[in-house]
């Protein structure tokens, strides 16, 4: 087996690995009294204070690679799961971690008179931020 | 000046500016409403004593490098919510980390409360934020502002010897 078929087979053994212990990017938990199936309509969305008219129906969080952008739109499916047209943001916060990947480099390692293209592998350490968001999920609109 | 000088003086800049780096990320939840000018404030907590807040979107601020500091984050972070119109940043959580931090917050447009209480009537012009999954930002429709309540140039705040926040007593 040559140096690059071998790298190659650490990195697709790595991101097997790495894709088996992955979580979910957000997850939702129904904790009302009734369940609804899902809902594909508009959520509204906010921070501020619930109207008297909604009805929880559950716990939503979500997750997103580094910016609030990239985590509502998961927060706003977790949601609709739950059958939610309302929820609000009670808690954000970034995650910091480092974390390190093996990345793949090829060089010059013939000569002159036989030039080659070697491959190899080296760990690489960066900084991971991770954007959850949490809140709940309520159901406007369901009358007395 | 010599080329030499020139392509020198260009790498300079080059690096410095690639020492650091901030960005923002905006998600709109009321709606936008024209940029603000003034000095937007900055509290971790999530009212304004006197103040009636309109909701306008979460703001958030990435700071790296040697910009990887409190207040160029907040600046960064003031920067954005004054974009979508907003006069103040509440609920404001900063996450340190090692070589990039992050400040998010609730950008709302303030203004003096009629009442005794301030209250977050977001929900009353809350908009629509997602018609399907994985989408959000629908077009938000606009919405009725408030009356200026001072002349220009006053931060929306209220007149000398009516209530004031904490730090403008």
């Amino acid at each position: 087996m040559t140096d690059a078929r071998r790298a190659l087979c650490c990195l697709t053994l790595f991101a097997a690995l790495a894709s088996g212990c992955a979580g979910r990017q957000g997850f939702s938990i129904a904790t009302g009294d009734r369940t609804f199936a899902p809902y594909a309509g508009p959520v509204q969305v906010t921070s501020g204070a619930v109207p008297a008219d909604a009805t929880e129906v559950g716990y939503v969080e979500a997750q997103g690679a580094a910016l609030i952008e990239n985590a509502m739109p998961e927060f706003v499916a977790r949601v609709q799961e739950l059958g939610g047209n309302f929820a609000r943001l009670d808690q954000w916060s970034t995650r910091h971690e480092m974390v390190t990947r093996p990345v793949m480099q090829s060089y010059s390692c013939g000569s002159p008179r036989f030039p080659m293209t070697c491959t190899r592998t080296v760990m690489q350490t960066y900084e991971l931020a991770t954007v959850v968001l949490a809140g709940r999920a309520f159901r406007r609109g369901l009358g007395p | 000046m010599t080329l030499v000088r020139r392509f020198a003086l260009a790498a300079a800049l080059a690096a410095l500016s690639a020492c650091g780096s901030t960005r923002g990320s905006t998600v709109v939840l009321g709606a936008r409403q024209a940029a603000f000018q003034g000095a937007v404030r900055v509290t971790r907590e999530a009212a304004l004593p006197g103040f009636a807040l309109t909701e306008i979107g979460l703001v958030q601020a990435v700071g790296s490098g040697n910009q990887n500091d409190l207040g160029t984050i907040v600046a960064r972070l003031q920067a954005e919510a004054a974009a979508l119109g907003a006069d103040a940043v509440i609920r404001m959580r900063f996450d340190p980390g090692f070589e990039t931090s992050s400040a998010i917050g609730v950008a709302v447009r303030t203004r003096p409360a009629a009442g005794p209480q301030s209250g977050f009537e977001a929900y009353v012009q809350g908009q629509a934020v997602g018609s399907r999954a994985g989408v959000w930002g629908e077009a938000p429709s606009p919405i009725a502002l408030p009356p200026e309540p001072r002349a220009r140039g006053v931060m929306n705040g209220p007149a000398p010897g009516e209530l004031r926040p904490p730090w403008q007593r």
